[in-house]
This record gives C-alpha cells, structure tokens and sequence, in this order.
C-alpha cells in the first residue's frame, strides 16, 4: 500500500537569512559519528571557515567554523538526533573575516577528478538530506553511470530544498553539468515529486541546454525520498546497501549547492536553508542559518506560540527536542502542538504490515513476547528504516515504530 | 515520540463502518423477516421487529458481561474501548428468527466469556460470535433446525428446508431441481428472498457491505476475496465434472452463511491475519474446509473460520516471511493444498451416489447421543409435509413421533386408528411386505418411506 500523507505545508515560499546568532555552537557530528578530533583551543581566533576539528577514522571530513570570532568554550547541546553532542562555542565578532584562501579556478568544469574529490572534501560536503554521508565517498566509487537528485522531500512541511531550488536554479543545473563531465558520469536525473509542478517548471525554464539532465516526476507518496526508494521508482532497479553498488550516486538539492559552492567559491559548508514550520509559529518560513546556530533564536524570531513542542527533522521522522543547534544535515525545525491522540488496544488490523516500505511486519514485532535476539531475527528488525509509517497509519495510536526501533536494538547489540 | 502528524484512521472509525456496513443487512431481514410476514397478516406489528429484538438483546448480553468482568478487575477505561456489544450482535445475526431469547442470552454470554478469557479486546484468539454459535449447536441443536428458519411468510409458501440443510441432504451435490428450484431461481439466493438466519441470506447486501468496507479502508479485503474465490473454484471444478452447470459454485457462494460469515466474519481483525499473504492464504484455506464441510453434509462455514482462527498464528508466521523471500516461504503451502483441494474433489464426486436421493424426503437434523440417533425428518405426504422425530437405539427403529402434519383429518385418524407406526416399527426389516392403511394410501406410504429413508440414511446399503 503506498500512502499519501497531507502536505501540511505552511511555509511561505520565499528564503529569508538569519545570520544574528551571539555564538554559533558547531556540533561535533559528522553523520552519527561523534568521534571527532578538536583543532582548536579555548580563546583561540577563527575565521569563518577555519577548520576546527576533524572526523577520525576512514572519512576524514573536516568541521568548519561559520562565523568569525573566539571560541569560548566547549559544550553538550542537543543534535538533529536528540542527543547531546559536545559543541564548539564560537562568540561572533560579526566581521565575517575569512582566511586567505589559494586562487582557485573559477569555471567549476574545469576540474579533475582528484581535485574535485578534494575540493568537496576539504570543503566538509556531507549528505545534506539527512543521514550525513560524506560526499566525496560516493564520489570515488568506479562505474558511476548516473546520477540521481534528489528534490522530493517526501515529508510533510520540509521544503527547504525546493525554496533553494527556486532561487539557485541556475547553478544548481550547472553543478550537476560540471559533476557529470568531471566523473564522467553519463546522465542526471532529478526527481521531483508530482505535486512540485512548480519545482519542475522552474527546472524547465532552464533545463534545454543540459542535454544530459532529465526530470522525472515521482508520485506523492510517503518514503519516496528515501534513497531505496527513489532509486526504485526512478531506475527500476534495486541494490542491498549503496547505490552506487548498481553505478548509482543520489545527492540532493541542497549538496549539490553545496558543491556547488565549494568549487565556485572553496567555500566550506557552513550554513543551509532550513525550513521552520508547524502550526506553533506564526510566521514559518525557509531560513538561511549559519552551521550552529540555536534554533531558539530562529524560532522566537518567527514567533513561536507558547506550549508548542520542537521537533528536530519532518515530522515523521523527527525527534522531539527541547534545545537543538543547527547541523549541516537536519532540514527542517518544526514547532507543533503537543499530539493528544488516545492510545487504544491493537486490533490486529494489518495497517502497519500493510504500509511497511521494508516488508516489515511490525504488528507481529510488537506483539512478539519474550524479545530475544534468537527469535527476533526472522522478524528482520535491522531493516527498519524509521520511516514512522507504521505508526503514522496505526488507528489506535500506538506507538508502533518505538516498538520496531527496541526489536532493532535487541537485534544490533546481539551481532 | 514521533511521527508527529498521524493519519485519520482510528479504532472507532473501523468499528463505525463496520455498524454501517451491517445496517442495511438488518434492515433488510426486519423487512423480510418482519414487514412480508405482517403485510400478509400473518404475524403482528410488534413481531415485525422480531429480528431487531433479537440483535440488541445479543448486543446488550454481551455489553453488560464486559462491564461486569470490567467491574471485577477494576479496568476503569476497558469498557470504553472494548466494542463490547459486537460478539452478542453478530451471534444475533447468524441465528435463525425463532431462536429463544434465552438461548440467545446465553449464546451471548458464552461469546462474551470466550473474548474475555483471553484478555478482553484484541487478544482473543477465537471468533467470539462463532464460539457461541458453536455452543449453542452443541448444546441446543434443535434450535437450528429447519422451521426455526423460516419466517412465518415462508412457512406457508416454501415446502423445503433452507439451501444448505437442502444440500446437505443430497451430500454436497444436487441436481439444481433439488437445490435452487424451491426457492424460484438463483436471483431470489443473490437478493436474499430465500430462508436462512437472520442476516446471511442476501448475498447482495453482504458485497456491497464489502465494497463500502473496502472504499473505507475498514477491512482485510484480502480474506473475503480469496475465501470465496476458492469456494467458486473448486465447487465449479466438482460441478463440471458431475455435469452441472454454472448454477452449482453459484450456489455454493451464495447460499449457507458463505458470504456474511467471508465478509464480517472471517475478517475480525483480531482473529484474522495481518500480513497480506498471510491472509489470501487464510481465505484459500477457509475456502477449502468449507467445501469439505459442505461435501460432507455439514453447513461449515462457522466451523472453518474457528478452525482457522487457531492458525491464524502459523499462518501470519508463513505471511512474515513470504514478504522477504514469496516463493520459498509458501511452495510448501501451495503444494499441500493443491492435493487437498485434489482429495476434496475426489471426496465429493465418491459421495455422489451416497445417501438417500428421494426429492419427496429432507432430513432436518441428525443427532447422535450414545447409541441413540434421533433424526427430523420430513416426508411429502398428501398435504405437504409431514414431520417426525425417528429414535434409533442399538441400529434400530425405537420410536416414530410425527411432529407435523397436513394430512386430510379423518384419513390421518385412520392411519392413527389402525395402529399403523407401530406396525411400521415392528415390520422395519421387511417393510416391502408391510400393507398401507387402505383409504388412507397416500399417507401411510409417506409414512412408509418416511421410515424407509431414514433406515437407508443410517445405514446405506
């Protein structure tokens, strides 16, 4: 059963920038992987752009500051996941001083391989979508014959990507040409979902002269913008982990900006449109934020109603959070009234099984007594993808995926 | 904890379609079961609504046995949310008209406990209205015999017993004179004109039920469509090779309790599967017991869907992994089943020639208690039927009670007067050579073959 959820969306479609934050709080993160090297001292001066801190172990992305200033200190504060994460508190001196940086070539096509793996490296590009997968490593992978973007933002409310599209059309399709002919890579698809007729009327205006990007409408349904998914829908082909297994490369929108950005400009990434919305604000918008950056000040900024919950990500597959800063990977915050649904028995009524993007079947997951490892294991729990579907469609209000994701853990630790 | 939107499905939601969807099933049987026989004058206004009598008194059972066991162990909210009322309601609407009401009260009560001693809502494993059913035709079976079907309008008009007690009679095959023809014609089976319990009748109704439950995403629509599907299938498959015609599966899925019991039965969602193949598994296993059931003389719809319930477990198990991997998961299954359905065929066309084949002869039940067997028949006579309870003891004949009759008044005395049961008794192995009552020909030969049949029936050969 493929399910259409509401659209829910109430941000205004125009990008408005907030680049007040007093200090930036840069989370140590990089995708789920906290264990990250700090390059600098308290009291010591960083530029806008400096690297501060490093990733340990095969992906040795760097961490940028995105203001100028002092750091003062070195802090937990909660993350896009709902955990906390030690931070590096930089004190903007609102001068936006940048290092010196080396000439570099200015016609982003122009690029070999090796420095454009470089470049998006040392730039800090991760995936912008959400899991935070550094860019470059899907970029060395051989055989790459296409390459898909990914503007769908299947969740209700996110449209972060589509307000950047809007406006960044251009060089968006640009990227994507420079990235085709630098790799080698054979066509570009960008797919876009069947209600963004708007989305793809802008790509339209632009798109003649890219003989190798198409656009692909997708349907309107919920997980299309998980990566197994689209690549399903779009090339009709299937892989067990990567894509790039089946010589596929998903980025979306906003990394190819990115990109974009750090072959144009050698700019690290350091700041994304985020896109604040839910019916506790009353005035949602998509903000440009510096990497950082405390929602609070955003929020209050676009008025948030008393007694509203944040939400770190869409809503379905956000966390609640009571604090958040902004990190390279988390594209919308939202402010929503506290669910009150009832919880009521399970009636066994197959919804859940019946929506599962990975064949789960988390009714009989739930209802399982005695979890253990041994049992659990032919009920597959470690495919869970976290989608929410189960419990976003169950009509007694359980919390179904809560259930799935403790079956997961069992699962996990065990192996 | 998210997801922080949810969709517009909810518990209460499911149960209200569900009432709706049943709603014109009952309006339909107050009209053919009440309005028909009170516009001919022949039951009261107040009798009119016999069949709506019966439901809530099922319904209101069953509530007040939740809110005492919610009273006991002190579960403040379980009421609130247990759909209390359904298994005394849908137990209602399988039984015939006639039934008791302290039969239905107690049916109720037993429906009730079973869901209970599970745990209460939606953890029993068993089909709660079904279990009562059960119990009732355990404990009394003379409830469920033919003239407790029948509404007082088909009394006078229909000399026959319901569809399937009719084709249980000829063993699961019958040529269509014997089935459809004394109710008109299969239209009258698919509009719901035809005897039967409350609300299992009108084939129409229950799949338009099916179509609103399925527009409104209420049901496991999986189970019906494969459940009656399998039944058209083999019953098709038998009736082709008997030479019978389309009017055969036809029949078969329109008659008995087949299409109620796939639609609301069947689907419970607490005692039903929850993965999709799981559930076209589920049906295509009713389906099969069903006919077995029905080839074996028995209306087996209600037996099925329990015997099911409890794989309902293995069968989601099989459903689980089918989603990883289809073809290894349920070869297996596919294989077992093919050759049950093949032993089902071949069950039914062996039971062809059993049995006893007079049209003029019906047995309404048959009942085995120790070594006694107490058969209801009916025989033609010269005024339409006549009824008897048979006592067999040790095989043989002990008692003859007819228990109705239409015969021509003196004629009858005369039979009466010559003692001629009990010489029917007497000469029951040699009956050939047994005179009939002279000026009363016609009823004592019925009677004669009354007896006759039923010796045939309990011992063929």
């Amino acid at each position: 059963m493929k399910v259409k959820i509401d659209k829910h969306k109430l941000t205004k479609e125009e990008l408005i920038v907030y680049n007040k934050p007093k200090k930036v709080y840069i989370p140590l993160i990089s995708g789920n992987d906290t264990n990250i090297t700090i390059l600098v001292n308290k009291g010591e001066y960083v530029y806008k752009g400096s690297i501060i801190a490093k990733r340990k172990g095969d992906f040795r992305i760097p961490i940028h500051a995105s203001v100028s200033g002092t750091v003062l200190d070195f802090e937990e504060r909660t993350c896009y996941n709902g955990d906390k994460v030690k931070c590096v508190v930089i004190e903007n001196d609102f001068k936006e001083k940048i290092e010196n940086k080396l000439n570099i070539k200015k016609i982003i096509n122009k690029y070999s391989k090796e420095e454009f793996l470089e470049l998006i490296k040392e730039n800090g590009i991760i995936g912008m979508g959400g899991a935070g997968f550094p860019t470059y490593v899907k970029y060395e992978a051989k055989n790459i014959d296409t390459l898909i973007i990914n503007a769908v933002e299947c969740e209700p409310y996110i449209m972060a990507d589509y307000a950047l599209a809007k406006v960044k059309c251009e060089e968006i399709l640009e990227t994507i040409d420079a990235i085709l002919e630098i790799n080698k890579i054979k066509e570009a698809i960008i797919a876009i979902k069947k209600e963004n007729v708007a989305l793809k009327q802008i790509f339209d205006s632009f798109i003649g002269t890219y003989l190798k990007i198409k656009i692909k409408l997708v349907p309107n349904v919920y997980p299309m913008g998980w990566e197994k998914t689209l690549v399903k829908q779009v090339t009709g082909k299937d892989y067990v982990n990567y894509p790039s297994e089946i010589g596929i490369i998903v980025n979306n929108v906003s990394t190819i900006y990115a990109i974009y950005e750090a072959l144009k400009y050698n700019k690290p990434l350091i700041e994304r449109i985020v896109t604040f919305s839910g019916e506790g604000l009353k005035n949602p918008a998509n903000v440009l934020v510096k990497i950082g950056t405390p929602v609070q000040e955003v929020l209050e900024e676009l008025k948030i109603n008393e007694n509203s919950i944040i939400v770190a990500g869409g809503p379905m597959m956000g966390t609640k959070v009571d604090d958040l800063v902004i990190s390279s990977n988390l594209n919308c915050v939202l402010a929503l009234k506290e669910n009150i649904d009832k919880v009521t028995a399970c009636i066994d009524c197959g919804k859940c099984v019946s929506v599962c993007p990975v064949k789960l079947s988390p009714v009989l997951i739930m209802k399982l007594k005695n979890k253990d490892s041994k049992k659990l294991k032919s009920y597959h729990p470690e495919k869970c993808i976290s989608c929410g579907l189960c419990s976003y469609i169950c009509p007694a209000k359980l919390f179904v995926r809560e259930r799935v994701s403790e079956a997961k853990n069992i699962v996990r630790g065990d192996k | 904890m998210g997801p922080f939107i949810r969709s517009k499905h909810s518990t209460n939601k499911i149960m209200l379609h569900l009432i709706i969807a049943l709603l014109p099933i009952v309006i339909f049987s107050i009209y053919k079961n009440g309005y028909i026989p009170y516009s001919k004058g022949l039951i009261s206004f107040i009798e009119m609504f016999n069949p709506l009598i019966n439901i809530l008194i099922g319904a209101l059972t069953s509530l007040v046995i939740e809110s005492i066991y919610a009273l006991i162990f002190k579960k403040k909210n379980y009421i609130k949310g247990a759909y209390a009322f359904f298994p005394g309601m849908f137990l209602a609407l399988i039984l015939p008209l006639h039934t008791p009401i302290y039969v239905i009260v107690i049916g109720s009560i037993v429906a009730s406990v079973s869901k209970l001693i599970f745990g209460g809502f939606g953890k029993n494993i068993f089909n709660p209205a079904l279990v009562g059913y059960l119990f009732i035709i355990l404990i009394f079976s003379s409830i469920l015999t033919t003239d407790n079907y029948f509404n007082a309008y088909e009394l006078d008009t229909i000399s026959s017993s319901t569809p399937l007690t009719n084709n249980s009679m000829v063993s699961g095959i019958g040529s269509y004179e014997e089935l459809v023809e004394p109710y008109g014609d299969l239209s009258n089976f698919l509009i719901g004109t035809i005897p039967g319990s409350l609300a299992e009748t009108s084939a129409l109704l229950c799949i338009i039920s099916y179509i609103y439950l399925c527009a409104t995403r209420s049901i496991k629509w999986k189970i019906p469509l494969a459940y009656i599907t399998t039944v058209f299938v083999i019953t098709l498959g038998v009736g082709r090779m008997l030479g019978q015609d389309l009017y055969y599966p036809l029949f078969h899925i329109l008659s008995g309790g087949l299409m109620f019991g796939a639609v609301f039965m069947a689907t419970d969602p607490v005692t039903s599967c929850v993965t999709p193949i799981g559930q076209v598994l589920q049906g295509i296993l009713l389906g099969i017991i069903t006919v077995i059931f029905r080839f074996t003389g028995v209306e087996g719809v209600a037996f099925s869907i329990l015997i099911v319930n409890m794989l309902v477990f293995v069968l989601d198990k099989v459903g689980m992994s089918a989603r990883f991997n289809l073809l290894k998961s349920i070869i297996w299954f596919v294989i077992a089943w093919l050759i049950i359905i093949i032993l089902t065929i071949a069950l039914a066309i062996t039971n062809k020639t059993d049995g006893v084949t007079d049209p003029d002869f019906d047995i309404e039940s048959k009942e085995k208690i120790g070594n006694q067997t107490i058969y209801n028949v009916a025989q033609k006579g010269y005024g339409g039927r006549i009824k008897a309870q048979v006592i067999i003891e040790n095989d043989r004949i002990t008692g003859i009670e007819i228990t109705s009759q239409h015969e021509t008044p003196n004629r009858y005395q005369l039979v009466l007067d010559s003692n001629y049961i009990n010489q029917l008794i007497d000469n029951q192995d040699n009956l050939d050579n047994l005179d009939t009552v002279s000026s009363a020909t016609v009823t004592s030969t019925a009677l004669k073959k009354l007896v006759s049949n039923v010796l045939e029936d309990y011992k063929p050969n």
